[in-house]
């Protein structure tokens, strides 16, 4: 119940209802923390005694005040108890004074440290989750201010360690001389942190110094747009004029055209070729492959054409000394022709070829069909 | 050893940038990549007309020979930019590098706010309904590499250094008579 009453204490959250729940509802429980002053009540909700807040914090070491005056505290109990110490006259006495001069020296030098542990966090905590810039920069204003304390409390201290005299006898004692060494060595650690922390807070100053800036500067270009006046009071026009930013040509991923070769090459592709086409609709314009051929269809079935070639048995004819009918009607045809296709073949190479002609006078007869003889030149 | 020409062509063509501080751990590599061999990248881009350009965490292209783009289309695509901006601040005054925003946190600030809902209803006309607005909004922001998904489940996003290229942008800029401008 009191790590959960702990827990809420920023929140103020720990209502006496939970408590009842934490207790497992044995209010005597929570009533005798009340009465011990562990815990008080306030109206519905439970806190923490501040003497325990604060017991609970130092211990945890999550207090997240900067205490200065804490160690402000300390430094004057410290010369309160070095003065005791230089007038005492008893040993006894005056041993008891080192001690706790001893222990506040100590003290000084944990407490600075956890001080500049905790202003570091601050700092980081102002400048990150604070979402009002105002407020934002006066936070790290005040925790600028705290750093400084920081500092001159330190200074103070290490004043006091040089300047007073006692100090010159403390360091006879070696146990003293420790502590006084643990003690610089510790400030020498908080003056490097409180350095790179001053440059942190100067750097987020800064930071939100521009934001602002920022944030007036586009307030005031999208009141000109909106007033249709940013082209003339702006020199926006100069400037994107010189400007040619890819983003701004709102350009297309260049189309490459894919290598017939590839797409030719494997099935794989094909099968990729086929979704992309059914995927854009175009299946049915695209030329499909044929189905395949029928057995029937593979069966050899030749029927040849009644058809010469006319170039080779001119050839053939030129190449003899026999008259142009009766080489044609000699000649190996592949199949049988009639006396017409031979008369016809005889008028259609005779015309064709005038020039390589020898045409006499003399006729012959073949059949009923009288044919003029006709030599190749 | 240049050996991601190709992805980092592939990127920046497209208008996108490289944010040094990206989630994503291809992008991170890419920009790594960029950063320690800026010279040689320069070059071979340069080769085929492409300028790498470099900013405070971010790198992009722009073209080495004059925009074809008309000066009416940068001047729109430069404005619409202070529209998305302007946007974003009315959203959240701290809104800027390393930000992180949910799709619905602008939504239920849409529904509060009656500046940031003004500003909404006249951002894409094409869409209707004001997540569609967000939506496309963060697209826009996405496609340039501004912003990064960083959680699916509640569609949060987180705000990369190269959003810094659309602030400076404004910076570019010099108003006259600028004291005689209400904030």
């Amino acid at each position: 119940m009191l790590r959960t009453a702990f827990g809420d204490r920023k929140t103020h959250s720990f209502t006496t209802e939970l408590a009842m729940e934490l207790v497992e509802y044995k209010r005597d429980r929570i009533q005798y923390l009340i009465n011990y002053g562990v815990i008080h009540e306030s109206g519905n909700f439970l806190e923490l005694e501040e003497v325990y807040l604060r017991f609970f914090e130092d211990v945890l070491d999550v207090n997240e005040e900067i205490n200065i005056a804490s160690v402000k505290e300390c430094i004057d109990s410290l010369k309160e108890n070095i003065v005791y110490y230089q007038k005492e006259t008893t040993d006894k006495r005056k041993y008891h004074y080192l001690s706790i001069v001893q222990r506040k020296l100590r003290d000084i030098g944990v407490r600075t440290i956890r001080n500049v542990i905790d202003l570091k966090r601050n700092v980081d905590t102002a400048y990150k989750q604070e979402p009002n810039y105002d407020i934002k920069i006066q936070k790290l204003r005040n925790l600028d201010e705290k750093r400084k304390s920081i500092r001159a409390l330190m200074e103070a201290c290490e004043r006091l360690m040089e300047e007073d005299k006692a100090f010159f006898s403390f360091t006879s004692n070696p146990q003293m001389a420790s502590t006084i060494a643990d003690v610089r060595n510790d400030f020498t650690d908080a003056y490097y942190n409180l350095l790179s922390i001053e440059t942190q807070i100067i750097e987020y100053i800064h930071l939100i110094e521009q934001q602002n800036l920022l944030i007036k500067k586009i307030r005031k270009l999208k009141y000109l747009r909106d007033q249709l006046t940013i082209k003339e009071s702006t020199d926006i026009i100069p400037v994107v004029s010189r400007m040619n930013p890819v983003w701004m040509e709102n350009r297309q991923y260049n189309r490459m055209r894919v290598s017939l070769d590839m797409l030719q090459s494997s099935e794989e592709m094909s099968a990729l070729m086929r979704r992309v086409a059914e995927k854009e609709g175009i299946i049915r314009k695209s030329r499909t492959s044929a189905l395949p051929l029928t057995e029937d269809e593979l069966r050899e079935n030749v029927s040849p054409l009644n058809e010469v070639n006319q170039q080779e048995v001119w050839r053939a004819f030129r190449a003899g000394s026999n008259n142009l009918f009766s080489f044609i009607l000699s000649y190996d045809y592949k199949q049988e022709r009639t006396i017409e296709q031979h008369a016809v073949l005889f008028c259609q190479l005779a015309v064709q070829h005038p020039n390589e002609c020898r045409i006499t006078d003399k006729y012959a007869t073949y059949e009923n069909l009288e044919y003029p003889l006709i030599y190749a030149k | 050893m240049l050996s991601n020409t190709q992805a980092i062509y592939e990127r920046l063509i497209r208008g996108g940038f490289l944010a040094a501080d990206s989630t994503k751990a291809d992008v991170k590599r890419l920009f790594k990549d960029v950063e320690d061999n800026f010279e040689e990248y320069s070059e071979f881009f340069q080769q085929i007309g492409f300028r790498l350009e470099s900013g405070n965490g971010y790198y992009y292209f722009s073209t080495i020979n004059d925009s074809k783009v008309d000066i009416e289309r940068r001047l729109e695509n430069f404005c619409k930019w202070i529209d998305y901006l302007d946007f974003f601040k009315t959203f959240d005054s701290t809104f800027s590098v390393g930000y992180q925003f949910s799709k619905a946190q602008i939504e239920n600030e849409i529904d509060v706010n009656a500046d940031l809902k003004d500003k909404a209803r006249r951002l894409f006309s094409q869409q209707k309904t004001f997540p569609e607005k967000v939506e496309k909004l963060i697209g826009e922001m996405e496609t340039m590499g501004f912003a990064e998904q960083i959680e699916e489940e509640t569609a949060t996003y987180k705000v990369t250094s190269a959003y810094r290229y659309a602030e400076d942008l404004v910076n570019l800029l010099t108003i006259h008579h600028e004291d005689e401008i209400p904030e």
